[in-house]
């Protein structure tokens, strides 16, 4: 919980940096009559994925992956959260990564995104927490593939960095087959987190989507993930299959 | 030219509103719903007229087709009632504001002094609640216009209506009797959620985008080869050829008169009779096809400005403009009149009919098109060789029908020598020494100096004489602005001294819009032109969107090849990739809105003050 009071205190400072543009104002208007045109503000919150998750393990979890933001068309502010609740082993759950991040759009279709990012137990002391300076590179590259990577330091000096990518293939205007990939590395291994060097993870899944509104989208899917290296090693070591498939139901929405 | 503002107590108010509401119920100009028009009743919604004309705004609930809403009315209706004015007379226009928040009503298309041109911030402070401006001007003008708010997102919920100016001295052309046809999109949602849908993601409203099943059709169709070829540089562009409109008939319920299609407001004629219909399209974002089977339509105004008369059997009306066409039903049956989005997600149909009752057969709407390349002439970034050895079969505002027969397999590269209808000068991006070779010979003018442009002549990288896109040419004739010639020439035939090219600019994924890549929050100070002078106005449109742009307070006269005759217009559609010219003779000092009258690209930023001092 520590990392989070520092987050709010980035998140302020953050705040004030979406300052308000200068108007044109030399059109002769009095002042007091403000502009005919003003700066709009918008936000939002998404829920990607909210799922349930079924590994060939026989291991249940409940999987979550949002983001929210609040701002202009340059800058904003991002709240990104990927977590996962593990059911029946009497620990709390664990967020993978809870990122604040303050957000510059740099091209038409990508925002440099940088910021402070937690790791552990929101409610209690169940798992190991870290704190995290975040930089990230998110957007749509060329054919459309929407791509989310993040390099991270952690406050012991730890390096890591992840790579999300999806797509979203129109089967019919309300029905969307999408699939997704995640690849993580480290620069060091991090025992406490199961974290070795070099490559630690790949993860591909395909999720089938139908949208009841453009913000209500049940889906159903599939993954294959598999750890490499030491990650691996890691692992085994606490009896886990590096290696292995599961299958999904949720729901994608947003406000 | 005196504005009167006052700020009246909640008892004075009541009394104000009950005053319009007894004296509009003494008129007879109560909302009457399924009103038929008529000689003296050419408007559904009830018309104020004279010298003294009121109007008061409210929000209340109202059904709109039938459903529960909550719209913006105008002494009682929505959209409000028709403003009558004559040419010569000075009008007195006094808007009370019962809104819990600012209003305001500017007259789209009246040449006024600026401080009665409605615009908060610009022309005045806006309309407080509580408060009444009276816009006094002298009306020197006739036509067919419209009014509206200029107050956020107020348009979307119908505070908008039509005016008419009868002309001081007889008009080039006659009729026995007239209609006023408004247009609008009506959203059940909150226009705030509309615009925030917008913003956040990425064609929110389009359910026609092309789906796998699409692909799979084109490829049995076209090749696997020439599909991938068109496929992926759209994908690579990271847009969509399906993006027509922003908002589209999943949210729009489009109204005619403020009847749904449902409703079937039926206009009365009869059999032989001439008839004028004043088209004005008051909606936030749609733009409509416009045609009555079974008629020629004669267009004869545009703008409210006459033209020499065009008969067509179709015409595209871009968001603000207004159109009025005479129509000569000779035969004893109804026809159905039918206004199409852009977009193919929608349409409303009135009847034009000698009873009340009557109906006609609704037409099939046609299927969303896909844009094609001409869209791309100011899409910089596009890597133009991905588009070798493609098949263009399926790109609209490109004329294939000669090409039937035409044997695909045998095109080599990209030779469009033969293909009619598409301009290719617009795709050098903005290099146009390449132009030089040009033929202005049959271009009428005085050449400017500087080496101009004649005046009148059409710019390299204009479209005037497509109709746009989703049109098909050859399945009717349609209106397109190459046939708009003004009915006399304009006053002022001096070239223009200058030239100012302005980009139409903007980011679909993030639904950012401006001018020269800057929104009006980002400007440094007004567009500034000199008061006197006869300047170019250019647009370049590098996006991929139509846009209608909009000059408060001159004209625009719309440089289409005409030369001398010209036509003027308040509002010009600019297709995408197209370059459009048109001369002004800047003779309004003061401080005026320009801007794309798109409702929700305006309010993001496309939107800039024409200085003139």
């Amino acid at each position: 919980m520590r990392f989070i009071a520092k987050e709010l205190a980035g998140a302020s400072a953050l705040a004030m940096m979406l300052a308000v543009p200068a108007q044109a104002d030399d059109y002769d208007a009095p002042p007091g009559w403000g502009a005919p045109m003003t700066e709009h503000y918008f936000g939002t919150f998404l829920i990607d994925r909210l799922e349930y998750d079924w590994n060939d393990e026989n291991e249940e979890a409940v999987v979550w992956d949002f983001q929210g933001w609040y701002g202009g068309d340059i800058q904003r502010v991002y709240i990104k959260g990927e977590g996962a609740n593990i059911q029946g082993d009497d620990e709390d759950a664990e967020f993978e990564s809870l990122d604040l991040l303050y957000s510059h759009l740099i091209a038409d279709f990508w925002e440099l995104q940088g910021g402070v990012g937690y790791q552990g137990g929101i409610a209690s002391n169940d798992h190991p927490e870290r704190g995290f300076a975040v930089l990230s590179l998110f957007g749509q590259m060329p054919y459309r593939f929407e791509v989310d990577t993040g390099l991270r330091v952690s406050d012991e000096g730890d390096v890591s960095a992840d790579f999300e990518a999806e797509y979203e293939l129109r089967l019919t205007q309300r029905t969307y087959l999408q699939p997704r990939t995640e690849i993580a590395v480290a620069a060091q291994e991090v025992p406490e987190f199961g974290v070795g060097k070099g490559l630690n993870s790949v993860r591909l899944g395909l999720r089938l989507r139908y949208e009841f509104s453009r913000k209500f989208a049940p889906y159903i899917g599939g993954y294959w993930q598999k750890q490499y290296g030491d990650t691996a090693d890691m692992s085994r070591e606490v009896g886990n299959e590096p290696e292995g498939t599961g299958v999904v139901a949720g729901v994608r929405m947003w406000f | 030219m005196v504005s009167t503002t006052s700020t009246l107590s909640r008892r004075q108010l009541l009394k104000v509103a009950s005053a319009l509401g007894l004296s509009t119920a003494a008129l007879g100009l109560r909302p009457a719903w399924a009103n038929p028009s008529g000689i003296n009743n050419v408007y559904p919604h009830g018309a104020v007229q004279g010298r003294d004309i009121s109007l008061a705004v409210r929000r209340e609930s109202l059904p709109i087709a039938g459903r529960k809403a909550n719209p913006i009315t105008l002494n009682g209706t929505s959209p409000g009632p028709l403003i009558r004015l004559r040419e010569g007379d000075d009008a007195s226009l006094r808007v009370v504001n019962l809104l819990d928040e600012d209003t305001s009503v500017h007259w789209h298309g009246l040449i006024l002094p600026p401080e009665m041109d409605g615009v908060p911030g610009l022309s005045f402070a806006g309309i407080a609640p509580g408060e009444t401006f009276t816009a006094r001007f002298p009306v020197n003008q006739n036509g067919t216009y419209w009014y509206h708010s200029h107050s956020g997102l107020q348009e979307q919920l119908g505070h908008a209506g039509p005016m008419i100016i009868d002309a001081a001295e007889p008009e080039p052309f006659s009729y026995d009797r007239e209609h006023v046809l408004l247009l609008t999109d009506w959203t059940y949602e909150d226009p705030r959620d509309v615009f925030r849908h917008l913003k956040v993601a990425e064609g929110y409203y389009n359910y026609q985008e092309r789906t796998i099943a699409d692909f799979f059709d084109d490829v049995a169709k076209n090749g696997l080869a020439d599909t991938l070829a068109q496929r992926s540089m759209w994908e690579q562009m990271r847009m969509s050829s399906r993006d027509i409109a922003d908002v589209t008939g999943s949210t729009y319920t489009y109204l005619l008169n403020g009847h749904a299609s449902n409703d079937n407001w039926t206009a009365l004629f009869k059999p032989g009779e001439k008839l004028r219909l004043r088209v004005i399209n008051g909606s936030a974002m749609s733009y409509f096809d416009v045609r009555i089977p079974g008629l020629k339509m004669t267009v004869v105004a545009a703008d409210g400005q006459p033209v020499q008369p065009v008969p067509v059997d179709e015409f595209r009306i871009a968001v603000a403009e207004t159109y009025d066409v005479l129509v000569e039903p000779e035969t004893d049956r109804a026809y159905t009149i039918f206004a199409e989005s852009m977009d193919r997600s929608g349409y409303v149909r009135g009847t034009l009919a000698p009873r009340l009752g009557m109906v006609a057969p609704i037409p099939v709407r046609r299927r969303i098109a896909d844009r094609g390349m001409e869209a791309m002439a100011g899409h910089g970034g596009m890597d133009h060789s991905a588009m070798q050895g493609m098949d263009h079969s399926n790109m609209q505002g490109m004329d294939h029908s000669n090409m039937q027969d035409m044997d695909h397999s045998n095109m080599q590269g990209m030779d469009h020598s033969n293909m009619q209808g598409m301009d290719h000068s617009g795709m050098q991006g903005m290099d146009h020494s390449g132009m030089q070779g040009m033929d202005h010979s049959g271009m009428q003018g005085v050449t400017p100096a500087g080496g101009l442009l004649p005046a009148g002549s059409a710019q390299p990288g204009s479209r005037y004489d497509q109709p746009g896109i989703g049109i098909d040419p050859q399945e009717r004739h349609v209106l397109t602005y190459s046939d708009l010639k003004a009915y006399s020439p304009w006053p002022d035939q001096r070239p223009p001294g200058r030239e100012l090219e302005l980009q139409l600019t903007g980011n679909m994924e993030r639904y950012m819009w401006s001018f020269d890549g800057k929104k009006f929050s980002e400007v440094d100070g007004p567009i500034l032109f000199e008061h006197g002078e006869r300047l170019r106005l250019i647009f370049f449109n590098t996006t991929m969107m139509e846009h209608p742009i909009h000059l408060h307070g001159m004209w625009m006269e719309l440089e289409n090849g005409a030369g001398e005759l010209i036509p003027r217009k308040h509002t010009l559609n600019v297709k995408p990739g197209e370059r459009v010219s048109a001369l002004v003779s800047a003779d309004a000092p003061g401080s005026w809105a320009f801007h794309c009258h798109l409702l929700y690209h305006m309010d993001a930023g496309m939107f800039r003050v024409v200085k003139v001092a």
